[in-house]
């Protein structure tokens, strides 16, 4: 049976504080406190919080993909092809630092905001289906416009710039667009949200009540994440962390789903605490690994710290990229139905134990 | 007679306050030495008395030495950058003679070789220290920017300094440094220490144009390395499509598709600096591949054999 918080993947207060709420309250909490101006303090604790937030994530990607031979056979190429791939990229860049490096960080630098995009229309589009909202191509299309068009706008605005900008001493260029590109991407993003204002406010308007805020959240979120956030740059360098716990809530529900349909006898007490914190403890691991030990082992070739670091996060980064546009595809029926779940059912089962013993 | 006279001398003073286009011109000067030579500066202390005397204050204290001239708009204006853009820091109390300055419109219009203070679009008192020298007639800025003074003598090095490329923010290739800035109180003193001449940037632009051919040089590498990576590749796929289900041969096809855009980024990236047009169609073709890849390694969901992870129905 499904409960009534069936809408949200743990709870309401769980789920509205990551998928944008803490974002949110974060911003107005580091406007208000720094404006415009940067934080040192800001800066370590989100050095501090990759360790266990953002590495994690990237970490929960692969082992996803690697974890089962099934995987591995469905997916093949993402497997074996993408890393190659990856990997003859970071050779490339480190060998020819000038005319390679700077745009293989570029293209992390363009993919990772629209990544970060295709999660939040990704988020809106689940929590639709979880609240039993129909949405048309047309309404799927503006939502996706105006989410989208955060992105746009705000990668428009940096990429009118031919100025070389630095990532871990890598100069790598701006595109250097026509000014009226911006404007372009405004009217965009502008047409997006409007469109999806008025599929809200039909939706209310039918149904005599309003559409659940959890399916705006996303979108809202984005906006703050892109539009205003670079204003505040204490809050900015938190954009990535906040990414990661949507992700890393949605790996885990996921997860666990999986675990509990693979198990053939009784599920035991503790059971989603301990597996939990196995799961958490494996990409705990893995983002150390991918993010601190394997640039070392490339500058231990010979190439400049600083610089291998940056080729070394960019190439990992770029392969998370392919590796979740390829696993969390909601058209594929295999990822979309355990989404659907919520956490409570594995407490049902606890419960249902507890009688039986 | 003596009237008639008298009448003509009126309508001649008369003419001349109202119709003369040049003010009062002060005794001092300003000698801008550039990397392309010298440029003097004369200006009205009658018309802009406090922009003046803030240039002075300004030039003797050093500020403009290590600016650059970071615009350049043909037929419009050459503007030195602001004070926070020296390549040397700021030097003890330097700072504080960075003060704002109210503006002082006037009748004087903006024709080429006049100086035009800068300012912010809703802020007409905030020149500081970034002004322009205009290179042809601009009417749209009469009576909303302070119009203080004019260049005397070195429009050829103003004109040599325009011949360096300009991306399409007008921002140089090269930084058109100013060496020093010198405050005169006369036109002899000025005489007295010198004027060099208009210097040809041809070295300059030499070296600019060495540089660009050995980044496409280095580009042309890359296209060289790449396009002999894509045909291996496209040799290996095609021996491996046959066996190989649609939508791995599509998913290997998008792989040379990255490989190739990847290429054309390394290569093409370089030239949109002078090329906005260009950039756009890197820029969404790189978005194009990103949103490409959502078909790789995806089956309809009708056609699917097997999957790796559990189906909830």
């Amino acid at each position: 049976m499904k409960s009534q918080n069936s809408l949200y993947f743990v709870n309401p207060f769980v789920d509205f504080a990551l998928i944008g709420g803490i974002s949110l309250v974060c911003y107005v909490g580091l406007t208000l406190s720094f404006g415009p101006k940067a934080s040192a303090t800001a800066l370590s604790l989100s050095l501090l919080l990759q360790w266990v937030i953002n590495w994690p994530h990237f970490s929960a990607t692969s082992y996803r993909l690697f974890r089962s031979k099934e995987n591995i056979r469905q997916y093949s190429l993402t497997t074996w092809l993408i890393p190659l791939l990856v990997l003859m990229g970071i050779g490339f860049s480190l060998e020819l630092p000038e005319s390679v490096a700077p745009y293989f960080v570029k293209v992390f630098m363009i993919w990772s905001p629209y990544h970060f995009s295709a999660q939040s229309v990704g988020l809106t589009l689940i929590y639709a289906r979880r609240a039993g909202v129909s949405v048309s191509r047309l309404t799927r299309f503006c939502i996706s416009a105006s989410i989208f068009g955060t992105y746009l706008l705000a990668t428009v605005r940096a990429e009118t710039s031919s100025e070389r900008m630095s990532y871990h001493g890598i100069y790598y260029p701006g595109f250097g667009l026509p000014s009226w590109t911006v404007t372009a991407a405004n009217i965009w993003f502008v047409l997006g949200a409007v469109g999806f204002g008025i599929f809200a406010l039909r939706w209310s308007i039918k149904h005599r009540k309003l559409l659940p805020p959890i399916i705006l959240l996303p979108a809202v979120t984005q906006c703050v994440w892109f539009l205003f956030g670079y204003q505040t740059p204490s809050f900015y360098i938190f954009v990535p962390l906040f990414h990661s716990l949507q992700y890393l809530m949605i790996a885990w529900v996921m997860q666990l789903k999986e675990k509990q349909t693979q198990q053939s006898g009784p599920i035991e007490r503790h059971y989603v605490t301990r597996e939990s914190l196995r799961w958490y403890a494996i990409n705990l691991a893995g983002g150390a690994l991918l993010f601190f030990l394997l640039p070392r082992v490339f500058s231990s070739f010979g190439y400049e710290a600083s610089f291998a670091l940056g080729v070394v996060i960019a190439g990992v980064q770029i392969h998370h990229f392919f590796v979740d546009g390829v696993i969390w595809k909601l058209k594929n029926p295999s990822v979309a139905n355990p989404l659907m779940v919520n956490l409570s059912e594995f407490k049902v089962d606890q419960d249902n134990l507890k009688v039986a013993a | 007679m003596i009237r008639k006279f008298l009448i003509f001398l009126f309508f001649l003073t008369f003419g001349q306050s109202a119709f003369c286009s040049e003010p009062y011109v002060g005794e001092e000067r300003v000698r801008l030495r550039t990397i392309a030579g010298d440029i003097v500066l004369a200006f009205y202390p009658k018309v802009a008395p406090r922009t003046v005397a803030q240039i002075k204050r300004l030039v003797k204290a050093g500020i403009y030495d290590s600016t650059h001239f970071f615009r350049g708009e043909k037929n419009f204006v050459l503007q030195i950058s602001t004070a926070e853009d020296r390549v040397h820091g700021f030097k003890d109390g330097q700072e504080k003679v960075l003060q704002r300055i109210p503006a002082e419109f006037s009748e004087l219009q903006h024709v080429r070789g006049r100086l035009s203070m800068a300012r912010y679009d809703n802020d007409p008192d905030s020149g500081v220290s970034s002004f322009s020298i205009l290179l042809g007639s601009a009417p749209h800025l009469d009576g909303k920017y302070t119009v203080f003074g004019y260049v005397e003598r070195g429009m050829d090095v103003v004109n040599e300094l325009m011949t360096i490329p300009r991306d399409h923010k007008a921002k140089p290739s090269i930084r058109l440094n100013i060496l020093h800035a010198t405050w005169f109180p006369n036109n002899d003193e000025l005489i007295r220490s010198g004027v060099i001449p208009m210097v040809s940037l041809e070295k300059q632009r030499r070296e600019l144009a060495t540089k660009q051919l050995k980044g496409s040089e280095a580009s042309f590498r890359v296209l060289l390395g790449t396009v002999f990576i894509l045909g291996l590749l496209s040799v290996a796929f095609f021996f491996l499509g046959r066996r190989l289900s649609p939508h791995r041969v599509l998913s290997l096809y998008l792989i040379l598709a990255f490989i190739s855009g990847f290429a054309l980024l390394c290569v093409v990236t370089p030239m949109t600096t002078l090329a906005p047009n260009q950039a756009i169609f890197l820029f969404l073709g790189l978005l194009g591949l990103f949103k490409l890849f959502g078909k790789f390694e995806f089956r309809e969901p009708g056609k699917q054999k097997h999957s790796g992870i559990p189906f909830n129905k």
